[in-house]
């Protein structure tokens, strides 16, 4: 089944709630059909957010509050003689600075490895390195104070690139070497496949990095409490920042307690990246006693907090004369900055995702994580799989240009089919779907007539060309088999006895909707009403540890662990039904906020229902759970299961490019998704909207320029993001084929909705200009100055 | 830092204010002034506002049309008399930043802050522009493209205030045009901007004003190609002459927006199809 979603109809959608209870007769059962799942309710958050009473950290108050401020140096790269506070101290309004010494437990910090020093005391690995942290009074003194920091330091010479970082000659980050992590794909035989190969296309990719620019920068307070910590702040992941603590202030777990406030935006920038200003924060309360906020502002944030990575990847794709793939060999060289941080773990799924949707028996990747001293790489929707499906996808449409064929057509006749082998040679259970993405974008967009016509236009050689250019993707869903081990999650569902419902989840709600599509399930699979369940903030203290908000798998893990519990407190509101109406527990059912009995609406209220189990003393709240099948998967090989399901998408681009600017302009973009099922509606088409506008910016205007690790253009006014004018038409398919294993049949959006935008722009792109395009962003000069070259090759030489 | 706020009752008493006080400034619509304070670039105490206090209109006398130092970006963008007289202009106001700020941005202030990426400058140096400055010592007019001495630095002095800017009617035949290079659709400063006004008859080109932004410490005008393309039927030969020209008129640099030579070479291709247009216009 399709939906047709296209954006127009989302847009015609009443604004008021649309009520999920169902206007029906009272005396006919309730169909089987969800009531809930698949409807666009308001959001649980809309009210507090729209009419601004949500309280964001930056708007807390608390007694004897101050202001924490993390102290940076002039240096990218140098090893540290001396750094002196005495005069930092003397501000008035300065109640504390703390050097590395200061920290009670581990001056350590990290996800995957601890390898960064909270404050650094011997070296300095990068232009966001701390060597001091300050509280005080107000701001103004705090930054003073910084002002007066003395860092005397001999400068080291700079690793700027992941390539070079990696040579025998190159100067070293760390005690172990340059290189982070490697992960490697070993399947077929490559080096036979390329002896024999009649087509082999060898490019060179580059992108750039991505800044998150999510609407709230980074924003924490902690508060001394009874010999622990409490934290609440901005970000995605409570249980990475209350470990991460406990581990700075030498404290358990159990004194750490998290409280997730409400985040305005995270994309990935606020998974690992808030543990720091958190740890940051925690010393200094610690040391003072007193509540210590952090709050950057705009600039600090793009400064300080993490990008998506930068690669390099050395790419050749093996095909025969009929366009059937036979070969693969990538090297991805992955920008990690100067602390590993989450990098091998985007590793991980760029080398996992290099083969994309395809069958390709020889495959031989090798993902190479290096450290530089260059801005932070960490996780950004799509977590390395956005760079690799660039250059597989401009690779493709190099091989449809070397054929004469059709980009669809060449990518329909090499799509995974049913019981075909991936890249990571696992065969696929469930149906793989690419072929129907690719065939719905494909007449959605009217592909073939739009690519005509853009080749008659420009045929005229004007100075506006146009292009339409498509993108594959195959999507592992929630976390590769490597971090299986943090994918049980839990959550609380507690019916209270006047039959409101209270759910706590250990996933985080960061704007994708999370809370409303937990409270959608759980008022699903209970039958209460939508508008009965609340969703508290995610608390450290109420839900066990249920590993990180990321990969696309709230709606999945969470979800199941929601209707786990919602059906624990069916099972144990059934009988108490039953025996109020008199009929057998196998008759009754809790829907649509009624009880039914024998298909007939009951005389009994869900509420008097609750009312009568609470009298009886029924427990009526229960931690959920949910973890999927472990996965078996080959470090050494790559081989293996790397993920539990696969989401699949097609993108068709439709662009513009002003050849005297070098301007793109994307007109309009067809999306097709496979979603297993849209639970929360709106929410499933907002992920998708803003995945295409996160994605356009990634492609064509997002250009952090960092020199020598440095980042120039730390503001809006600089690192441009998209405004609304740059929003093309947007026309979305889903395809709805259930997952089995998901809440309803559900997969995961948040991350595909990304992933292929940009190859589908570049390769529109390429189209309109007639010359394969390597690089990320295309910036207007990167495809004016190639223009140029492309028309007058010896005139635009350098 | 700032610690006054001034509400002077109108002009005279706001030129007394800030000849008294010359670490005030005026400030009109604000939207320059507060990016500069948000990024501690100020060196100013105080703040003589003049919003309300500067005339408005945009209106035809005789043969000069005069616009209020005071009229905002949106008044342009809707004004029919620079629409049909003026479009360099109106198109520059048009795609000036966002409709918040075009409500906000008044000419005078994009002429004051003296930015060389002003959009409005070119626009209105293509059209031979003078401005009206009052000051205590009382009312004085300059060319537009005298007022500038480097990026944000104009010859005016504390207490100096642009009132007015004059532009002589155009020609009724007479061809204009405004480019503006932006990386993205709106709220966007721009790289290279760029505007011209020709004026020509039976096929040959009479005056030529050509006039730069972002490509120099300040808005330049373009002498070189101007002389190039003055008095010539505007052949292939002579376009190709005016576009060599375009680099002796510039002098862009390379920094974290764009490079020297793309500045360059989006320069010379505004030019081209300015030009070739321009030739269609002056066969018809
Ligand atoms: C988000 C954003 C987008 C923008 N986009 C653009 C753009 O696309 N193109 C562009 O060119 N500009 C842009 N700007 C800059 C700005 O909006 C314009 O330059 C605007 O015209 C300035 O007018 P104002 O009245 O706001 O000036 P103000 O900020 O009030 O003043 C600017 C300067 O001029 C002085 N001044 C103001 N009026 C007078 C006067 N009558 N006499 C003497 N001195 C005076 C002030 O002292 C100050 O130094 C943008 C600004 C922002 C914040």
């Amino acid at each position: 089944m399709t939906a047709d979603r296209s954006r127009r109809r989302a847009a015609k959608r009443p604004p008021a709630a649309r009520r999920a209870t169902p206007r029906r007769k009272t005396h006919s059962r309730p169909d089987p059909l969800p009531t809930v799942v698949g409807k666009s309710p308001r959001r649980v958050d809309a009210g507090a957010k729209a009419s601004g009473t949500a309280r964001y950290t930056a708007d807390l108050s608390f007694a004897n509050l101050l202001v924490g401020y993390p102290v940076t140096s002039r240096f990218t790269h140098a090893r540290i003689r001396r750094i002196d506070v005495s005069a930092a101290r003397r501000v008035p309004g300065v109640v504390a600075v703390l050097t590395a010494e200061d920290v009670p437990g581990q001056n350590q910090i990290g996800v995957v490895i601890a390898d960064q020093p909270l404050l650094a005391h011997d070296l300095i690995r990068s232009a966001a390195d701390r060597v001091a942290l300050i509280a005080a009074l107000t701001r103004e003194a705090a930054l003073a104070a910084a002002r007066l920091v003395v860092v005397e330091a001999e400068p080291l010479p700079l690793v700027c690139d992941p390539v070079a970082a990696l040579e025998p000659s190159a100067p070293l980050l760390h005690p172990r070497g340059n290189l982070a992590a490697k992960m490697v794909i070993r399947t077929g035989d490559y080096a036979k496949a390329r002896a024999k190969a009649p087509i082999v296309l060898e490019q060179t990719f580059t992108t750039g990095h991505q800044e998150h620019a999510y609407l709230e920068p980074n924003a924490v307070v902690a508060v001394p409490d009874a010999g622990g910590m409490f934290l609440t702040g901005s970000m995605q992941c409570p249980f990475y920042v209350q470990k991460g603590v406990a581990r700075v202030l030498g404290l358990s777990h159990a004194q750490i307690r998290v409280v997730q406030a409400p985040t305005g935006g995270g994309f990935g920038g606020k998974e690992d990246y808030p543990s720091e200003p958190a740890a940051c924060a925690a010393v200094l309360a610690h040391h003072t006693g007193r509540p210590v906020r952090i709050l950057y502002n705009r600039s600090e944030d793009i400064a300080w907090s993490s990008k998506r990575h930068r690669t390099v990847i050395k790419h050749t794709l093996l095909a025969d004369r009929d366009g059937k793939l036979v070969g693969l060999k990538a090297t991805i060289y992955v920008d990690a900055g100067a602390y590993l941080g989450l990098s091998s773990v985007v590793a991980e799924r760029a080398n996992a995702s290099a083969g994309g949707p395809y069958r390709i028996p020889n495959v031989e990747v090798d993902t190479l994580t290096a450290y530089t001293n260059n801005p932070f790489g960490g996780a950004y929707r799509g977590f390395g799989q956005p760079q690799v499906t660039f250059a597989l996808e401009s690779q493709l449409d190099a091989l449809a240009r070397e054929l004469g064929a059709d980009p669809i057509e060449l990518r329909l006749k090499n799509f995974l089919r049913q019981g075909s082998r991936t890249v990571t040679d696992e065969v696929l259970r469930q149906p793989p779907l690419a072929a129907r993405t690719a065939v719905e974008a494909r007449d959605r967009s009217r592909w073939a007539a739009k690519r005509r016509a853009a080749e008659t236009h420009n045929a005229a050689d004007p100075d506006r060309r146009h292009g339409v250019g498509v993108a594959s993707m195959l999507y592992g869903c929630c976390l590769h088999a490597g971090g299986q081990h943090l994918e049980g999650s839990a959550a609380l569902v507690q019916i209270h006895p006047d039959a409101s419902v209270s759910i706590a989840i250990g996933a985080s709600e960061i704007g994708q909707g999370a809370y409303t599509a937990m409270a959608m399930l759980a008022a699903e699979a209970l039958g209460f009403a939508y508008d009965q369940i609340h969703v508290v903030p995610t608390d450290t203290a109420l839900v066990p540890d249920s590993g990180p908000t990321v990969a696309s798998r709230t709606t999945i893990m969470s979800g199941n662990a929601v209707l786990d519990a919602a059906r624990t407190l069916g099972a144990r509101l059934r009988p108490v039904a039953a025996e109020l109406c008199g009929v057998a527990e196998s008759d009754v059912v809790l829907q649509a906020g009624a009880v039914w009995a024998r298909g007939k609406q009951a005389a009994l209220s869900i509420a008097e229902l609750v009312t009568a189990a609470y009298l009886r003393k029924v427990n009526l709240a229960h931690t959920g759970w949910y973890a999927p099948p472990k996965k078996l998967w080959d470090k050494a090989t790559g081989r293996g299961q790397p993920y539990s399901l696969y989401c699949y998408g097609t993108l068709v681009a439709e662009v513009s490019v002003d050849t005297i600017t070098g301007l793109v302009t994307v007109q309009r973009v067809t999306a097709v998704h496979d979603v297993g099922k849209a639970i929360y509606g709106d929410g499933v088409i907002g992920q998708i909207h803003g995945g295409i506008v996160q994605g356009l910016g990634y492609a064509t205007m997002e250009r952090l320029a960092v020199a020598d690790g440095k980042i120039l253009n730390p503001t809006f006014t600089d690192y441009l993001i998209p405004t609304a004018l740059d929003v093309p038409e947007i026309d979305i398919g889903l395809i709805e084929e259930p997952y089995e294993r998901g809440p309803y049949g559900a997969k995961g959006i948040g991350e595909p909705a990304l992933i292929p935008v940009a190859a589908a722009i570049a390769n529109a792109v390429s189209h309109a200009l007639g010359f394969p395009l390597q690089d990320l962003p295309l910036s207007p000069e990167r495809v004016k100055l190639g223009w140029e070259a492309h028309r007058s090759p010896a005139a635009a030489a350098p | 830092m700032i610690r006054a706020f001034a509400n002077p009752k109108d002009l005279t008493d706001a030129i007394r204010l800030l000849t008294a006080e010359p670490r005030w400034r005026p400030v009109a619509g604000c939207t320059d002034i507060s990016v500069k304070l948000r990024f501690d670039r100020l060196d100013a105490d105080g703040f003589v506002n003049l919003w309300g206090l500067l005339p408005r209109h945009i209106e035809e006398r005789q043969d000069e049309i005069r616009i209020g130092a005071g009229a905002t970006c949106a008044q342009l963008a809707k004004s029919a008399l620079v629409r049909a007289q003026l479009p360099a202009l109106f198109e520059a106001a048009a795609t000036l930043g966002s409709p918040q700020i075009r409500s906000r941005a008044t000419v005078g202030g994009n002429v004051a802050n003296a930015s060389p990426a002003a959009d409005l400058v070119p626009a209105l140096m293509s059209d031979d522009a003078r401005v009206v400055v009052q000051s205590a010592n009382g009312v004085t007019t300059v060319a537009l493209h005298r007022l500038f001495v480097g990026p944000q630095k104009t010859i005016l002095g504390p207490g100096d205030l642009i009132t007015e800017i004059v532009v002589p009617k155009p020609a009724p035949l007479s061809y204009a045009r405004f480019d503006k290079l932006g990386f993205r659709q709106a709220q966007i400063i721009a790289a290279v901007n760029f505007a011209i006004r020709a004026t020509g008859a039976a096929g040959t080109l009479d005056a030529v004003r050509i006039a730069w932004g972002s490509v120099a410490p300040t808005p330049v005008r373009s002498p070189a190609v101007e002389d190039a393309l003055a008095g010539t039927r505007l052949t292939e030969a002579d376009i190709a002459a005016a576009i060599d020209a375009v680099a002796a008129d510039v002098r862009p640099i390379d920094d974290h927006r764009a490079s020297a030579a793309y500045r360059l070479a989006v320069a010379r291709s505004f030019l081209r199809r300015a030009l070739k247009e321009c030739q269609r216009w002056l066969s018809t």
